[in-house]
């Protein structure tokens, strides 16, 4: 192996990593132990007191504790809100701490196999929300990652990538996910939908209302309690569904003999996997797929993270008039920015083509571009720009660029931003 | 109902420079547009390697590979600029095949008559020296058309033109005496005159006393001012008018803006 390929969940309570090994095609968690419940990190820092030292994990916990250094913790949260912390006087921004946590992060998979350098990061993220990406993108590019390297995915998208590396027979049907956390219960389900070539895995997140605290399942009236939360979940979420499997993740669920009704109730013809790196194998698939040339998952993803609907243009190329796929529905927002350069010709409004991937039913959004400059015709230069601040907001920028010496641009930018389906 | 053109490739490092214009030329559209647009300015000498170092950098190395092989076989001009708009698609068949009728308007004129056109092209770029040595070349060529009194006046005229334009009313009024020994054209008259009150005479140049009456000449005066009047509201003037709109500081600015533009234009056409 020369190059590490790897898929981190970032949370704000643990994280996780796993690595793609060569020997077998298949991610692999880092465990701290043989304990399978070892692969959570906690997803704080500590600073060793009066050292450059950084500790994250199990580790800055402890030493913490000992008081032998200062540390923080929600380092997401921290990285969301563009926070800061101070450490024996110094003044840390989040982007610095977070640089930190991912290169003592990435130090355990580099010491497990002996190699530094990193062909491919995903990060699986709960929020995909623009500023918090771009505060990770700069922590990465701290630590010597640059944004070819990474990729960020929701927890939807890993856990699509996650069900769509097992067998087939696993999801013939539905396939639900139930991820139990200190932070949260939520719930996951994916449909493939056949038929259709690619064809379309279309998965959704529901956080659920019924969260509880895991400290509750400190005692036997608390385990029961939980039972009892979790079993009406699953008649709830479950009930008149055809669903093949069933996974359970979070470290709620790193022992399920607290749950024996909620079990009975999802076992039922259906087949039950429980483990604690779901996301950040499914992340890891997708890092490793992004080195292929031609992806290994041949479908369309919808869900959290990714474009419901392909936005296209109508536009003469080599002299034929066709339709030009601008961003297609599958497509993570984050990575879906497009640029492309037209001459008007005789085209006085700019009509964008939205096809949900789910009806053909095209919705068209015209942008005037009465604001350019007035020139002859077939002498405007437009460069139109389409980016995402999420899957449903689009942002359309078109920006005169003139012809040439012949007639100079004037500068002018029309944007519009609007909302897809 | 229009069209989107997607842009075929990223404009060239090295772009093509077209004397006549004073510009470059960066993209594939902006040579065709060139083509399309400004026939009259492009001769024989235009397919060089200048045009293929250009057409390789914009990835159309199959077309300049089809021109040199049309050189060789002997292929015209025009047949040339044809292939060159065809393979760029650019244009579409409806205007390729106007700008055949056009290729084949111009075929039919002859070799002094399309030099002319192109001087007519320079003059209207405000390219007046440039326009002045295609003039010149006319008529120290030993072509049949030169040697017409009719053209050889409007060739005189058109110098008279390119003299006036850069201020110098001595040469144009020489151009223009010449123009009318060749052909007594009724409106030089009133041209001549004008180039006289410009150099601060207010009187017939000479050998015109009586072709131009005191009535005449009153009449010249009167639509000399009336014209002066209406270029307040045209060209330049509207473009100095315009800015009396804003407010200070802002119209200072721009009146210096405007003529450093103006100053500029003006010393570009006393070198091109």
């Amino acid at each position: 192996m020369n190059e590490l390929i790897l898929g981190i969940d970032l949370c704000d309570t643990y994280s996780q990593i796993s690595a793609f090994s060569p020997d077998k095609p298949l991610p692999e968690p880092f465990l701290m132990s043989s304990d399978e419940a070892s692969c959570l990190i906690p997803t704080v820092l500590c600073k060793m007191r009066g050292r450059d030292e950084w500790l994250i994990g199990s580790e800055a916990y402890r030493r913490a504790l000992m008081g032998e250094g200062t540390m923080v913790d929600k380092l997401v949260k921290l990285l969301h809100k563009n926070g800061s912390a101070t450490i024996e006087g110094v003044q840390y921004n989040a982007v610095t701490l977070m640089g930190h946590f991912i290169e003592q992060l990435l130090a355990f998979p580099r010491e497990k196999y002996k190699v530094r350098e990193i062909r491919c990061v995903a990060f699986g993220l709960t929020e995909l929300n623009p500023e918090l990406l771009d505060r990770l993108t700069a922590a990465c590019d701290q630590v010597g990652l640059s944004r070819e390297k990474i990729r960020f995915l929701s927890h939807t998208e890993c856990f699509t990538y996650y069900v769509a590396s097992q067998p087939k027979e696993l999801w013939p049907n539905l396939v639900v996910g139930f991820d139990l956390s200190d932070t949260g219960l939520d719930y996951y389900e994916l449909k493939a939908i056949r038929g259709r070539k690619p064809q379309i895995l279309e998965a959704r997140r529901e956080p659920l209302e019924e969260a509880f605290d895991l400290d509750i399942l400190e005692t036997p009236v608390g385990e029961r309690m939980a039972d009892t939360i979790l079993s009406n979940c699953a008649d709830r979420m479950l009930s008149k569904k055809l669903v093949s499997s069933v996974f359970l993740t979070g470290e709620g669920f790193t022992s399920v003999a607290w749950a024996p009704d909620f079990l009975k109730r999802i076992c039922n013809k259906r087949k039950v996997f429980g483990g604690q790196h779901l996301f950040s194998d499914g992340a890891c698939l997708v890092a490793y797929d992004s080195t292929l040339p031609e992806s290994a998952y041949p479908y369309i993803c919808i869900c959290e993270g990714r474009l419901a609907s392909s936005i296209s243009v109508y536009a003469v190329r080599d002299g034929k008039n066709e339709q030009l796929v601008l961003a297609s529905a599958g497509s993570n927002w984050y990575e879906a920015r497009v640029s492309a350069e037209f001459i008007l010709d005789d085209v006085h409004t700019l009509d964008l083509l939205v096809t949900p991937f789910s009806t053909q039913r095209v919705e068209t959004i015209s942008i005037s571009l009465a604001e350019l400059p007035a020139r002859p015709n077939k002498t405007t230069r437009i460069q139109l720009i389409v980016s995402f601040a999420s899957e449903n907001h689009v942002t359309v920028r078109v920006i005169d660029k003139g012809f040439g010496e012949l007639f100079p641009a004037g500068g002018q930018v029309i944007r519009k931003d609007f909302l897809i389906s | 109902m229009g069209n989107l053109i997607l842009c075929k490739s990223r404009p060239a490092g090295r772009p093509y420079y077209v004397p006549e214009l004073g510009i470059h030329l960066y993209t594939a559209e902006e040579l065709s547009y060139y083509i399309y647009n400004h026939l009259l300015l492009i001769d024989e000498s235009f397919p060089d390697e200048r045009l293929f170092d250009f057409l390789r950098q914009l990835e159309q190395d199959k077309l300049e590979e089809r021109i040199r092989r049309l050189r060789e076989q002997g292929a015209g001009l025009y047949e040339i600029l044809y292939v060159i708009l065809q393979d760029l698609r650019y244009y579409s068949s409806a205007e390729l095949f106007s700008f055949r009728k056009q290729l084949e308007q111009m075929s039919l004129s002859s070799a002094a008559g399309r030099l002319k056109a192109k001087g007519d092209a320079l003059f209207a770029r405000g390219k007046y020296y440039s326009a002045l040595r295609i003039y010149n070349q006319i008529l120290s060529s030993d072509s049949r058309d030169a040697a017409s009194p009719e053209f050889a006046s409007r060739l005189w005229i058109s110098k008279g033109a390119c003299y006036a334009r850069v201020e110098d009313y001595q040469e144009a009024l020489e151009c223009l005496e010449r123009a009318y020994s060749l052909n007594r054209d009724s409106t030089l008259p009133e041209k001549m005159y004008i180039l006289n009150v410009f150099m601060g005479k207010d009187e017939a140049p000479a050998g015109l006393e009586n072709v131009i009456t005191p009535e005449k000449m009153e009449q010249y005066r009167s639509n000399l001012e009336n014209r002066r009047k209406l270029a307040q509201y045209q060209g330049k003037g509207l473009e100095a008018a315009a800015l009396l709109d804003k407010q200070e500081p802002e119209r200072t600015e721009a009146f210096l803006e405007l003529l450093y533009r103006w100053k500029e234009e003006y010393r570009r056409n006393q070198t091109s």
